[in-house]
């Protein structure tokens, strides 16, 4: 076994593609080993009035350490980008949270535990969970602060000025280092609702949280499930938390990608949670998918109405996302489709309705989460070889009409985010130019999205790709 | 995975047997916090070590920095496993949360166990002469 786990470790070394190897967007995952100190960013054209503020987003940041190197998107420690745009400019700041893990790690000099997709040799035991906590996924606001989200832990709570570490959110000792998904999801109250996926128990659990805009925990509630599916978002409605048990199940493995085995025979699971006290109202069988990202939810005619970005299979997780990090070429993964989903309790029945739509990163006006609205996202991934989107799309989840501006080979467009203006508002993103080797921010007039942006600020800084975020108007 | 079995004795153990006695010498490190005590057992058989009944020592010490030395004196030769855990709030319990998953730090001999408790041939050392022997608290 021994030999075994050498063989492993020799094929997965770092950098062992020649330079002419590695795609062009390999960039994009090299990765940051310190924090990025504020620095003025290069302005083209007027950021409008409304997009005065903080751009915050989270991802996997810090790829190596002490000679080894992750071999996973999913595993890199996370830091929290921050662009404020001001009248006078816009400035951009990076922090890495300051995890256990991270802190550990920064002390020994090497990485001390495997990742969600990596094994090191030299990997020591770990305590739980919270030992291997990246806090890589997305950043929110909660209660004058923000939380710094990984899916198999707690959330980091962050200064939002400074990006200091404050620790993680806590309520009580039983819910102590229990899993908190990384997709929180507000109420019109400004309540939080949220789930957190148990697939490292002997029985596979989902948690369902409901937490006060102060943060206090209002209930919870763990629910046994019928098979460990990967879940990483869900869909809140007026009445009910949606939740889509998937395909991609826990087996065997090395570590937790690897535990994943996509199941195509194995229907996928919709569960319709009542959100008053977390009852199971509805337990549906739908065609098998993966799923990471859900638009909004909508109940209309006694459904439930809601968008998802779904994968025919989850070579994103077992490939892409592999190759990705490695910095090696495709091919990678299938693109995800926009869907939607139209649930009927009555019925308890689920239509699936293709819109026809490469897209991810749904996005939406947070002011409505109710309605059924535009949603933004990133699309073109579909036609990249890279698979990393290249478009800002914006389209009506009913009809599935659409509008997008593309920026082409070169450009990576990461999750685009609603900004309340007038007329149909803006679209604010922030990018990688791999060919420039430059990362920035853009904004785009909604309703006129092919008309390109009407702000960019860039630098000549390069960010790591990463996940999610929000922004904050001043 | 140890609850309120253990019985507050001293580090210093010396045990009776005199044939062909050994010193183990256990350094706990990486404790997290200099707060309450740790507290191990000391094993001799995998009957024992399994049902966490029957441990030959069951000791705790107070925690004063991040590392404690612990001394079982004249050992006789023979197979031995350790279960230790860092009773940070003093309570006399591995702290675990709703699934059951310890919060408070734990250890076993030979640092085995990835995930969960190792099995008492992963966990065994063998003594026949003086040994120390290292358990980072995880």
């Amino acid at each position: 076994m021994q030999g075994l786990a050498t063989l492993v470790a020799v094929q997965a070394l770092p950098h062992t593609l020649r330079a002419a190897e590695r795609p062009p967007w390999a960039l994009g995952f090299e990765g940051v080993s310190e924090d990025l100190s504020p620095l003025a960013m290069k302005v083209a054209g007027d950021f409008p009035a409304p997009c005065r503020g903080a751009l915050y987003r989270n991802g996997p940041a810090l790829y190596a350490r002490g000679g080894q190197r992750y071999q996973h998107w999913f595993d890199p420690d996370g830091m929290v980008q921050a662009f404020r745009i001001g009248e006078k400019g816009v400035e951009h700041q990076g922090r890495f949270v300051r995890t256990l893990r991270f802190e550990q790690e920064q002390r020994a000099g090497r990485f001390l535990h495997g990742g969600a997709g990596t094994n090191f040799e030299n990997a020591l035991p770990v305590r739980n969970n919270e030992s291997t906590n990246v806090a890589n996924i997305n950043v929110q606001p909660l209660n004058g602060e923000l939380l710094a989200m990984w899916e198999a832990g707690a959330a980091y709570r962050l200064n939002p000025d400074s990006l200091e570490t404050l620790g993680t959110l806590e309520f009580d000792e039983d819910l102590k280092g229990v899993p908190f998904s990384a997709h929180p999801h507000f109420d019109e109250q400004g309540d939080l609702w949220n789930i957190g996926s148990v697939l490292f128990t002997r029985r596979p659990m989902l948690v369902l949280y409901h937490l006060g805009s102060n943060g206090r925990l209002k209930k919870s509630s763990a629910i046994p499930m019928d098979f460990p599916g990967y879940i990483h978002d869900f869909v809140l409605t007026p009445r009910y938390l949606v939740v889509l048990n998937s395909s991609s199940v826990m087996g065997e493995g090395r570590n937790f990608v690897d535990r994943l085995q996509w199941e195509p025979d194995r229907p996928s699971q919709l569960l319709v949670f009542d959100r008053a006290d977390f009852s199971l109202r509805a337990k549906i069988e739908v065609p098998a998918t993966f799923v990471f990202h859900f638009g909004n939810g909508w109940e209309e005619g006694g459904n439930i109405h809601f968008t998802a970005c779904a994968y025919r299979n989850m070579d994103i997780v077992s490939v892409g996302m592999h190759r990705l990090a490695r910095q090696e070429p495709g091919p990678y993964h299938d693109a995800s489709e926009l869907v939607r989903y139209s649930v009927s309790l009555a019925r308890d029945a689920a239509d699936v309705t293709p819109l026809g739509l490469d897209m991810e990163f749904p996005g939406y006006d947070t002011r409505r989460p109710f309605e059924a609205q535009m949603l933004s996202g990133a699309a073109g991934q579909g036609t990249a070889n890279s698979r990393l989107a290249s478009a800002v799309v914006r389209v009506d989840p009913r009809s599935g009409n659409s509008e997008r501006y593309d920026y082409g080979e070169g450009m990576v467009v990461e999750e685009p985010l609603f900004v309340p203006g007038p007329d149909e508002g803006y679209l604010l993103h922030s990018f990688l130019d791999y060919r420039q080797s430059r990362s920035g921010i853009a904004v785009l007039k909604a309703g006129s999205l092919a008309d390109g942006p009407v702000a960019t600020a860039d630098m000549d800084r390069v960010l790591p790709l990463g996940f999610h975020g929000c922004f904050l108007p001043a | 995975m140890m609850r309120k079995t253990l019985l507050g004795l001293t580090s210093l153990v010396t045990l009776v047997q005199p044939v062909a006695a050994a010193d183990l010498t256990i350094l706990v490190s990486n404790i997290a916090e200099p707060s309450g005590e740790v507290r191990w057992l000391l094993f001799d058989s995998e009957a024992s070590y399994k049902a966490d009944d029957g441990a030959m020592l069951a000791v705790r010490n107070r925690v004063d920095g991040e590392q404690l030395k612990l001394t079982v004196h004249d050992l006789p030769a023979g197979r031995y496993a350790v279960k230790l855990f860092h009773d940070a709030n003093s309570n006399g319990e591995l702290d675990s949360n709703m699934l059951g998953i310890p919060t408070e730090g734990y250890g076993f001999s030979n640092n085995a166990g990835r995930f969960g408790p190792p099995s008492f041939e992963d966990a065994a050392v063998a003594v026949d002469a003086d040994l120390q022997i290292e358990i980072r608290v995880r």
